[in-house]
């Protein structure tokens, strides 16, 4: 369930690739609030399970738009520097420099999210068709500068903050525009809809570098060989669907079931440029492909109308986060590219044009999610939920460029029907993440898939709040 | 009919105005390139490296033999797992007056941790290279490939460089890359990485090689190769190059 995950920001690798964190991504998916579920009505259905958009007739508009804040910190110990060195004729981390690569970091991030929907029944009975404009991966993030080496020419690249190694600055993100419709079978009692996504996949990620993939300041002689990579890729030309169904065995009750697919149906390939500028070298810039696996998401779930006034909701999300193995940068100007490496992170033998490899290997989680909706005067509907959902990120592959941990999230929401057409809602959501602290390192110790540790210690929240409109006629 | 028709007209404007706005929106903070500029602004220029011959002449001697030379890459630690070790050979042609004009050189490349013959490496050779008064000469190598096995990227690399080299001694050059780069798979830019060679016995490699020479040493201080001298070590050196 996107809309409940830390998904991104950053690397980023990357390595260069790479990549930003999680940036304030998962805020990003948390359109439609109480009203974005599996069996909803609401015209977020196009992209949450297409079945619903049959369920309620008419012609219904929805605006939305969030703004909050993300802030994430992270400690850097000693221990992730590969070379501690006694003085700067040493090279790699001098000891008058530790605190350029071992410290805190921060991240303090305003949030602006938008999603809008519509839907209509084409004046057809048992019919609905909806469009919707949503960002259910991804967003931005921007570090702090560590101003103790603000204007430090020795140590130019120890400004941007001891998480540079993984991340600066940059966005990850995927838009999505939906074209969904759906029927409802009476005599079955059961809704069947379908969607197709137009996907834009972006990823500008600005990460600190140097030619051995170390951590590495200076040379021996003092020269700096830190650098940056800035990767600047995007697909415009995405492409993936979605699915659901849901059953209604009572007027009072509704089971869902959707299922929302890979963009791409599986891998995809963004094409853009490597900007690489290492120590005093001058600038250079490579054309370059990414390419990198998004997650296919099931979601299954039911609402259950207790009362006239009263209907409790359900939901259980199954996210295959384990598709987001690497991110690998390649050559786009050798036709036979192909990032095939090893366990160890060098080309394998049938690897080809790598230019860099961002390993991740996610892993499969889940998202549990319990909501309601109180109906307390004929105009106004108090709603709340409160949702579970689990980290992705192992230990060693976790940085700052996608910050994730098992994380909590409340959200009271309220609906205020102002007038027969048109209905407001209000709700803040708030993100309690677990804190983590990882000691291992990635096992990819070759190039070009190494990169400097990236443990430490990671807390994050984040809060947003939105504002809604939904207007029918 | 006409009213169904302006709601799909509706419908569309407003979701082409919605995807602009929203693009706006999600795009309008985060700038990676404004902090590329911070850093480069930050660090300092590339140094500017003389590529002219133009030392001033002097006796200059002869380097006819073979050399381990070890190649430092700018902006790179020069451990001994990242120097990437060659055998350059020179063959001297003199003048009337004894001395050298112009010379015709091989390399070839070893493996960083054995210094054997590296595995898949050609030999390349450049010939009827001018040799200044100076004792200066320029080496250009285009479309060079480095083999996987001689560099820590453990991929070929394709590259350009030019070098300025600077005969020391009849046992010694030092050489800086003047301009060049690696094309693929990565771009890098070589200008400013350095080399020393030191004198060897024709065919030496492995353990047998001595120690690698990362900078331009003094006179006084050069390493023979084991070698015998053939007498005292050459005059003054006038011709530093600048990275060094």
């Amino acid at each position: 369930m996107t809309r409940f995950r830390t998904l991104f920001v950053a690397l980023v690798l990357v390595s260069a690739v790479a990549t930003p964190a999680h940036a304030g991504g998962f805020l990003t998916a948390l359109f439609a609030g109480e009203e974005g579920h599996v069996t909803t009505s609401h015209p977020s259905a196009a992209y949450y399970n297409p079945a619903g958009l049959a369920l309620r007739g008419g012609n219904r508009f929805v605006l939305e738009g969030s703004a909050g804040y993300r802030s994430v910190g992270y400690d850097r110990p000693v221990e992730a520097i590969d070379n501690p060195t006694a003085s700067a004729n040493q090279g790699g981390t001098p000891e008058d420099a530790r605190s350029a690569n071992s410290g805190h970091a921060e991240l303090q991030n305003a949030v602006l999210v938008p999603f809008a929907a519509a839907a209509t029944d084409f004046g057809m009975r048992n019919f609905g068709f909806g469009v919707s404009f949503s960002v259910p991966f991804g967003g931005s993030a921007d570090f702090g500068k560590n101003d103790e080496y603000a204007g430090n020419g020795a140590y130019a690249g120890a400004v941007d903050g001891v998480q540079r190694w993984s991340i600066i600055n940059g966005t990850v993100q995927a838009t999505y525009l939906t074209v969904a419709a759906a029927y409802y079978i009476p005599a079955l009692r059961v809704s069947i809809g379908g969607g197709w996504n137009f996907v834009q996949q972006k990823i500008d990620v600005l990460r600190a570098r140097n030619l051995a993939s170390t951590d590495d300041l200076i040379d021996s002689s003092g020269d700096i060989v830190e650098g940056r990579a800035l990767i600047e890729a995007t697909d415009n030309r995405g492409m993936s669907f979605g699915a659901g169904l849901i059953y209604e065995p009572s007027d009072n009750l509704r089971l869902g079931l959707s299922y929302q697919g890979q963009p791409n149906f599986g891998k995809s390939t963004l094409k853009g440029t490597l900007t690489s500028k290492i120590g005093t070298g001058e600038e250079t810039k490579t054309p370059i492909v990414l390419e990198q696996s998004l997650p296919d998401i099931i979601r299954v779930g039911g609402s259950y109308r207790a009362s006239s006034k009263l209907e409790l909701r359900a939901e259980f999300d199954y996210q295959r986060w384990s598709v987001f193995n690497r991110q690998c940068v390649l050559d786009a100007t050798m036709p036979e590219r192909r990032c095939d490496v090893q366990s160890n992170g060098a080309p394998a033998p049938t690897g080809v044009g790598i230019t860099a490899n961002l390993d991740r290997r996610w892993k499969n989680s889940i998202a549990l999610r319990g909501g309601a909706s109180y109906l307390l005067t004929p105009t106004v509907v108090l709603m709340g939920g409160v949702s579970y959902d689990a980290n992705a990120v192992p230990d060693s592959t976790l940085d700052a460029s996608f910050v994730d941990s098992n994380k909590v999230l409340v959200t009271p929401e309220v609906r205020v029907q102002v007038t027969p057409d048109l209905a407001l809602a209000a709700r803040w959501t708030q993100v309690f993440c677990a804190k983590r602290t990882t000691t291992a390192d990635a096992e990819a110790t070759m190039a070009p898939t190494r990169v400097p540790s990236s443990r430490g210690t990671y807390t994050q929240s984040a809060g947003l709040f939105t504002l809604s409109a939904e207007y029918g006629f | 009919m006409k009213n169904f028709a302006f709601k799909q007209n509706l419908l569309s404007r407003s979701g082409l105005l919605l995807t602009s706005a929203s693009a706006l929106l999600l795009s309008g903070c985060v700038d990676p390139k404004a902090r590329l500029h911070d850093f480069e602004n930050l660090v300092l220029d590339a140094t500017v490296y003389d590529a002219q011959i133009d030392a001033a002449p002097r006796d200059v001697p002869d380097i006819t033999g073979t050399f381990y030379v070890a190649f430092v890459t700018k902006g790179i630690d020069p451990d001994m797992d990242h120097l990437v070790n060659l055998i350059w050979t020179f063959e001297v042609t003199k003048g009337p007056n004894g001395q050298p004009v112009s010379l015709n050189m091989n390399t070839r490349s070893l493996n960083p941790q054995t210094r054997q013959p590296a595995m898949g490496d050609t030999l390349v050779a450049l010939n009827n290279v001018p040799i200044s008064p100076g004792g200066e000469f320029q080496l250009d190598f285009k479309d060079f490939i480095l083999v996987a096995d001689a560099n820590f990227t453990m991929g070929d690399l394709l590259l350009n460089q030019k070098l300025n080299v600077t005969i020391q001694s009849a046992n010694v050059i030092c050489a800086v890359v003047i301009e060049g780069a690696v094309v693929t798979p990565i771009p890098l830019d070589l200008k400013g990485s350095s080399a020393v060679g030191v004198r060897v016995p024709p065919g030496t490699v492995g353990n047998q090689l001595p120690a690698a020479v990362i900078e331009c040493p003094q006179v006084s201080t050069m390493p023979d190769g084991g070698l015998p001298d053939g007498g005292p070590v050459d005059a003054s050196i006038d011709a530093h190059p600048d990275a060094t």
